[in-house]
């Protein structure tokens, strides 16, 4: 490897007669290198990958359904190749740079189940450089999940952009009822899709996630269940934004949302769903100067989390749980978020051009999903698990199984009209919502 | 880097206060059809012979308007073309110093030409540039300064010579994704030739030469994200949404040339050969740069002529043979986002794609000379070319062969009169026959539209049969109250039509007037 960074646009002030002497002996001497380095080249064949998995963790067992994918998502190459054990090669691999994923199950002792992932990023493969190996990571099957995402806004009209609409369906993907009180909803940092991803403290090595803004449901423990099949929708504004003063080109109706992220705004005043708590913004509890919650409408990243019982997080009061992002000079403070406790992740991005540009943690989301462009009124939504013969799965009770392999690539349709309680999800019984 | 802009009226207004010419002349523009034909130094690749040429001194001033429509073109070519071009060129001896040296701008206004989205000249052979879906106008100037000088020294048996150039170009485009473009380019070719006798001559130079050019795409409009395309060759591309990106393009070439010389009293033999070699760099980005590709170009050219000296009939045969290859080679680059050395780490590179043209040609051309021009000249050329590009993973190519066949045919008309007024009538009619072509695409990208449709376009222009024909008519008088200068009227038709009907043809409507001195 050999770094370049060309710069001969120096700033210091110069005689003409200089400026012209550099003007012709730096073209010669960068340009010996250019000559080195092409003729240097070979002309490109196909290799042999060598994919090695690291995977230690003592509770898991009984590896099964191993998959192994290799992106390359500039040049459109996509190879995948079923494996067992702990090395796998897949031929015919043309060199270029790709994100390597591998995906799996495990069980242990207990009977628990464990979604394995494992992802290397931007990663290049060529000739000398033919083996990796990948680190997997373990994440419990989460019966809390992200259902459907409504971020990208739309337009009015008159052609001007409309992003008060956005929301956020949470589904109970399991065959129990859980309890939505206190677990905490998150958009991640960088807000945006960026290949300038952020630098964090060594330290952390990489047993945290960034979030932005934190809110969580309120409720003393068990004020709102949620039962197998049933969703919620947590709104920016719980309006019908259908309406004339609003926006009649929006596809969402909110007024029968359940939750809001109200952000005492007089312009949009609280409406009669129930204010989520905010908990965390820029290393304190206060919501900020100004009062609109608008996650970007390119597509954000967004978590779901709960800590165990029998540990305390909190970001405000513990500054240890607090971190500026190394790599600029800003000093917005982010809250860590342990891995460990995230019960679901959503990476979206502004299109498959941004496909490179992985920012979440691969064990949280191995993949990105996105709409493709801005305002244009469309959602991701998650896909119901089929079986064998390609029907959706469901529970005795009839509700649907989403696909939850914890990767977005693969587990949401990208770009559809939102639907609020798609494939015939129920509202909750405490819900007072009047639509569906 | 700033641009000096000439004012083409004050450098005409320089050559009409120049040195004066050593003798009246009433010549007619066939005295620049005479120098190509029997000036081979003054011609070729070793300025240094430009002494051995025997070239009387001449001034030229031209103002050209130019006019091209059709439907045959190619695809990245405008609907509608206009040009208008200054040009000044001279020719002087000073003692034993010959000096030759133009200058041309071009104004140029394309209007609805499609693809093209970030380089001035798309035909300049460089594979990595960037398209976008929709039609557009752009608007170019270009500045051209040449010259030559030859210096025997004293002994007289070695002569010294420098050619150079500049070159300098602006292009916009006139629709989102905007783009400003901007072209340098310097050229010299330092050689000398040995004289051993009075028959033999041996010419060696080197050429070089350097280029830039910086191409930057904006978005003017947000109501509309853009859809772009970064072609990486033969269709390959990747997507892009907005503004479009920043490219820097740097190249250098170096190269040597050979030329010989037989001076008979009965005819002049000459073969000459040149051999470069030259790499394009394609840099993303001015602030963090980041090597994208680069092109690697190796060039053959050789020649072999022959020059009757007849007084009343001259003759000249050459044959040509040209060898041209290019490599595309992609780079791939990782992001360090390391606090010490924050940037792009060049991990590796690859020979992505090839692209081959073999040219061979034959020109045979009888005149009958009359002072510095000609009374009548006939020509035909005949020529085949091969090309073959490939984009080896995955397998694109696009392979055709082609032949071509010339005549032309020019007689100048002298009227006789006190203002020797002469007409110079020319016409040419030609044929191109494609007879091989094979075309597969094979970029995995299926949903990208634009790309296969630029490739599918273009391989079907280049490899379309065609007949073309072109007349001109010049007219040349003396000016009255200048002596020594004559002026002159050119209207020139050039017409294209491709033998599958469905193509359609293009036309060409050129109107000059100048000034010899």
């Amino acid at each position: 490897m050999d770094s370049n960074y060309p710069s001969p646009y120096n700033t210091l002030p110069m005689t003409s007669s200089i400026r012209l002497l550099l003007f012709l002996i730096l073209p010669l001497l960068s340009g010996c290198q250019s000559f080195h380095e092409a003729y240097r080249a070979k002309p490109i064949a196909p290799l042999r990958a060598t994919i090695e998995l690291k995977a230690d963790d003592p509770e898991w067992k009984d590896f099964t359904d191993l998959t192994v994918k290799l992106d390359n998502y500039e040049e459109g190459v996509h190879l995948s190749q079923k494996f067992e054990g702990k090395t796998v090669q897949v031929e015919g691999v043309i060199p270029g740079i790709y994100t390597i994923s591998v995906s799996g199950t495990a069980s242990s002792t207990h009977k628990e189940t464990f979604l394995l992932k494992g992802n290397q990023v931007n990663y290049p493969l060529f000739e000398g450089q033919e083996r990796v190996q990948i680190t997997m990571n373990g994440l419990k099957v989460s019966p809390l999940v992200f259902k459907e995402i409504y971020y990208a806004g739309s337009r009015t009209p008159l052609k001007a952009i409309y992003f008060r609409d956005q929301y956020y369906e949470i589904y109970n993907n399991s065959g129990k009822t859980i309890y939505l009180d206190g677990i905490y909803f998150a958009n991640l940092h960088p807000d945006k899709s960026t290949k300038k991803v952020p630098i964090w403290p060594e330290s952390d090595a990489g047993k945290y996630v960034y979030a932005r803004r934190i809110w969580k449901f309120p409720g003393a423990g068990k004020d709102y269940p949620l039962a197998s099949g049933e969703s919620v929708i947590i709104a920016q504004f719980a309006a019908n934004h259908k309406l004339p003063q609003y926006n009649p080109l929006s596809p969402a109706d909110l007024s029968g949302a359940e939750f809001e992220f109200n952000m005492d705004n007089p312009k949009f005043p609280d409406q009669p769903a129930i204010d989520m708590v905010h908990v965390f913004y820029d290393g304190s509890a206060l919501k900020g100067r100004i009062p609109q919650y608008l996650t970007p409408v390119f597509g954000g990243a967004f978590i779901l989390f709960a800590p165990p019982e029998n540990e305390e997080w909190d970001p405000v009061s513990d500054q240890t749980l607090q971190t500026p992002d190394l790599g600029t000079s800003a000093k917005t403070l982010y809250a860590k978020v342990p891995i460990r406790y995230v019960l679901d992740a959503v990476e979206c991005i502004d299109n498959e051009s941004m496909a490179g540009a992985k920012r979440v943690a691969p064990a949280l989301d191995a993949g990105m999903t996105w709409v493709g462009s801005t305002y244009n009124g469309l959602a991701v939504t998650r896909k119901p698990q089929p079986d064998e013969d390609g029907n959706p799965l469901t529970w005795s009770t009839g509700a649907f199984i989403l696909q939850d392999t914890n990767d977005s690539s693969e587990d949401f349709e990208r770009g559809v009209p939102p639907i609020l309680r798609r494939y015939g999800a129920k509202k909750p019984s405490w819900s007072t919502s009047q639509t569906n | 880097m700033t641009i000096n802009r000439f004012s083409p009226v004050l450098l005409v207004l320089l050559i009409l206060k120049g040195i004066p010419l050593t003798q009246a002349q009433q010549r007619d523009v066939g005295v620049f059809e005479r120098i190509r034909l029997e000036s081979q130094w003054q011609h070729g690749n070793v300025g240094a012979g430009m002494t051995l040429d025997s070239i009387a001194s001449f001034r030229n001033v031209e103002l050209t308007y130019e006019h091209t429509s059709g439907k045959f073109r190619s695809p990245l070519s405008g609907e509608k073309e206009q040009n208008i071009n200054v040009t000044a060129q001279e020719y002087i001896r000073l003692k034993e110093l010959r000096l030759w040296g133009k200058f041309s701008f071009l104004q140029n206004l394309t209007d609805s030409a499609g693809y093209n989205a970030s380089i001035s000249d798309p035909f300049r052979g460089m594979p990595y540039y960037v398209i976008d879906p929709y039609r557009s106008d752009w608007r170019k100037q270009l500045y051209d300064l040449q010259f030559c000088a030859s210096l025997p020294l004293p002994n007289r048996r070695i002569l010294l010579g420098m050619r150079g150039g500049y070159h300098a170009g602006l292009a916009a485009k006139q629709r989102d994704p905007r783009v400003d473009t901007r072209t340098f380019t310097l050229c010299f070719s330092p050689s000398l030739v040995y004289v051993p006798s009075s028959r033999h001559r041996l010419g060696l130079g080197i050429d070089f030469r350097s280029m830039k050019e910086d191409s930057q795409m904006r978005q003017e409009s947000y109501s509309k994200d853009q859809e772009y395309f970064e072609l990486y060759g033969l269709g390959h591309a990747i997507r892009g949404l907005g503004g479009g990106r920043v490219t820097d393009y740097k190249g250098l070439c170096w190269g040597l040339q050979g030329q010989y010389q037989y001076d008979h009293p009965l005819f002049l033999a000459q073969g000459s050969i040149l051999g470069t070699s030259g790499v394009e760099d394609v840099f993303f980005s001015f602030s963090m740069p980041r090597k994208d590709a680069s092109l690697l170009e190796k060039r053959v050219e050789s020649s072999v002529t022959f020059l009757s000296k007849g007084k009343e009939v001259r003759h000249r045969i050459q044959g040509q043979v040209g060898w041209h290859e290019r490599s595309g080679i992609q780079y791939m680059n990782k992001r360090d986002a390391s606090e010490s050395s924050l940037g792009w780490i060049r991990v590796h590179g690859d020979k992505r794609s090839v692209f081959v043209d073999n040219e061979y040609s034959l020109h045979y051309t009888v005149y009958r000379p009359l002072q510095e021009s000609y009374r009548w000249l006939f020509e035909t050329n005949a020529g085949y070319l091969y090309s073959r590009d490939t984009y080896l993973l995955p397998h694109s190519a696009q392979e055709y062969r082609q032949w071509m066949a010339e005549i032309r045919g020019n007689h100048v008309f002298d009227f006789g009169d006190r203002r020797h007024t002469s007409l110079l009538a020319q016409v040419r009619g030609g044929y191109i026959k494609t007879f091989q072509r094979e075309f597969v695409y094979g970029s995995l990208h299926e949903d990208y539209t634009p790309p296969k449709q630029l490739e599918t376009q273009n391989f079907a222009f280049l490899t379309s049969s065609s007949l073309d024909g072109e007349c001109a008519l010049t007219l040349t008088t003396d000016v009255p109250s200048l002596s020594h200068t004559r002026t002159y009227l050119r209207l020139l038709y050039r017409g294209r039509t491709a033998l599958r009907s469905e193509l359609g043809s293009r036309t060409t409507w050129n109107a000059s007037v100048g000034f010899l001195f």
